[in-house]
């Protein structure tokens, strides 16, 4: 019986070195790619124009959207085998600049990933800390400086209101109480360098689940407790406005 | 056996580990060509947390400072941080209750002193800012102070014939960032320690108080009299660093400390000041409201209204549990807290 085992064991170590021998010299598969992901920043079924009243939400409202920028961050890779890869990354994406919306995420094993997780925001352990470079650069306008945190999500813009007079409209989203965990399902083959599109959806922001009427909610800077239902309702919001569009 | 190499470990491995570190530190900074900055800590206060992005260098501070001075800083170069912040007052505003800021407006809140900043854990009276380095670019933005765009503060910062070169040698890199900017002047600004008043000299026995200021010290820290050494901590700071509403006004004209939770609970609560060179701050109060010290003793004895969130210490207090001589002797007290050697410094 030990003999058995050993003799198991042994077939068992060759056939493992084996299997790699061959993987090693047969074909030069990569083992890992760089993955880039691209954001899609659309309003239902169209790429975002900038500036322009053309866009009606699920309340009704006529609006625009001058400015918009959110931040991504703390990207999770799940293996569809099991398994994470975690990134730490601080992105800042500027809708109007199509260079901020495609990034770097870093290098990944050559595998098989079904979803992908990311902040939208920045995480508590990095939301107070002033002095940082990069995206996270206090003088990117995404930072509050009486209230040391950042501006995890920015639309201004205008909107109709019900008496039929243009308004300003004013989003700016954050505190800790903001933040979430986008969670997207994802069909991901990392066999090389990869670009993933991501499509963010600036109506399903506004409507899905919490509808919002722009007639009664259509300025929330995050600095009282009176916005403390808007930023709920916006973190659900927000975590159902991304979805996954296609690799390349 | 085991004992013995406890014991080794204790004296020979342990200051070891100690000694490394420390080595490791300095070393970095003068891998440099910078010189650590000794920062002189007064007896009986507690260690200086200094962020490890951000350790203090003689070149860093000396940056900081003149930035501090310069109105480059300001949107049409009229003010510096120091127009509203001055030494002799113990960096506080003169008797301004509201500071002018670059466009002629005022702000809502009186100018803090800037004293024992590097013990302090949050910045500006509700405590706004979470660090001393994001505390710094507040005032540069805030329109109704220096008003100036960071990009443009910075577009001015390395076109200017001296700032880039002394940057460099202090944090490195080829442009002027803002990181930068906040890591000087937050240097220097730790160097505003306070720690020679009267006081201290007492503490240490080399001075003797006066009876009146005697009485005041034990009316501070007694519960049924002054009580105010229950948030005005004893000792270094007198302050405890918290938020409280002290019933200034019976509807918080303010929301204080509510702006940056966005919890009612924390409506009309601002931070404990601290106390020292308290004689030179005045006016007092987040507002600026009261012009002597007399007024804010009162206002503890007499004057607080019981609005909502009055903090609790205030709701137990018996009003009036102070006649007019203890009131003097506090505020005696209160002045013993003043340093003049650090408000006579360069």
């Amino acid at each position: 019986m030990k003999l058995f085992y050993t003799i198991l064991a042994a077939v068992l170590l060759f056939t493992a070195c084996k299997k790699e021998t061959i993987i090693e010299t047969g074909t030069p598969a990569p083992t890992s790619g760089n993955l880039n992901i691209t954001m899609k920043n659309m309003v239902g079924a169209e790429d975002l124009v900038m500036s322009d009243l053309r866009y009606t939400n699920a309340a009704g409202n006529l609006y625009s959207i001058n400015l918009l920028k959110y931040y991504m961050s703390n990207v999770v890779l799940h293996k569809k085998r099991g398994g994470n890869v975690n990134v730490s990354i601080y992105k800042l994406i500027d809708a109007s600049n199509l260079s901020t919306c495609t990034f770097s995420v870093g290098n990944f094993d050559a595998d098989e990933y079904d979803s992908i997780s990311f902040g939208l925001g920045i995480d508590q352990g990095r939301n107070h800390t002033g002095a940082q470079d990069g995206d996270l650069d206090v003088s990117k306008g995404m930072y509050w400086t009486w209230n040391t945190g950042y501006i995890f999500y920015k639309h201004e813009g205008q909107y109709k209101n019900a008496a039929n007079q243009l308004k300003p409209l004013i989003f700016h989203l954050g505190t800790d109480a903001a933040y979430s965990t986008v969670k997207l399902p994802i069909n991901l083959i990392i066999n090389g360098n990869k670009t993933m599109e991501l499509k963010f959806d600036v109506n399903s922001a506004h409507t899905s689940p919490v509808n919002i009427d722009f007639n009664t909610d259509n300025n929330h800077q995050s600095s009282s407790s009176a916005d403390m239902p808007w930023i709920s309702n916006m973190k659900s919001n927000l975590s159902d406005a991304f979805s996954f569009v296609r690799v390349f | 056996m085991r004992s013995k190499s406890f014991k080794f470990l204790l004296y020979c491995v342990l200051p070891l580990a100690f000694f490394a570190c420390k080595k490791e530190n300095t070393s970095a900074v003068e891998d440099k060509g910078l010189t650590p900055y000794n920062l002189v800590i007064p007896n009986g206060f507690p260690a200086m947390m200094i962020p490890s992005d951000n350790p203090m260098t003689v070149e860093g501070v000396a940056l900081g400072k003149l930035l501090f001075h310069d109105p480059i800083l300001s949107g049409n170069n009229t003010q510096s941080c120091a127009s509203c912040h001055l030494r002799k007052f113990g960096f506080s505003d003169s008797s301004n209750q509201f500071s002018t800021g670059i466009q002629g407006l005022k702000g809502p809140r009186n100018a803090m002193p800037l004293i024992n900043l590097g013990w302090a854990t949050q910045f500006f009276w509700d405590g706004g800012a979470a660090n001393l380095e994001s505390q710094v670019v507040g005032p540069i933005q805030n329109p109704l102070e220096m008003h100036q765009d960071l990009v443009a503060a910075l577009v001015e910062l390395n076109a200017h014939p001296t700032y880039p070169a002394l940057f460099k040698k202090v944090f490195g890199g080829t442009q002027i960032g803002t990181s930068m900017l906040m890591r000087a002047i937050a240097q220097y600004e730790r160097t505003l320690i306070s720690g020679n008043s009267r006081y201290d000299q007492f503490k240490r026995g080399t001075t003797t108080l006066s009876q009146s200021e005697m009485r005041g010290m034990n009316l501070f820290q007694n519960p049924n009299k002054g009580d105010c050494a229950h948030c005005h901590t004893m000792g270094g700071l007198f302050s405890d660093f918290d938020y409280r509403n002290t019933g200034l006004d019976s509807i918080a004209v303010d929301k204080g400390r509510e702006l940056i939770t966005l919890k009612p609970l924390d409506r009309g609560k601002f931070k404990t000041p601290i106390l020292r060179n308290i004689e030179v701050t005045g006016p007092y109060m987040h507002d600026g409201r009261f012009k002597t010290l007399e007024e804010c003793v009162q206002h503890y004895n007499v004057g607080y209204h019981y609005t909502q969130n009055l903090d609790p210490n205030l709701v137990n207090s018996v009003k009036g549990r102070l006649n007019n001589a203890e009131v003097q002797d506090i505020v005696a007290f209160l002045k013993t807290l003043t340093d003049t050697e650090f408000l006579s410094a360069e």
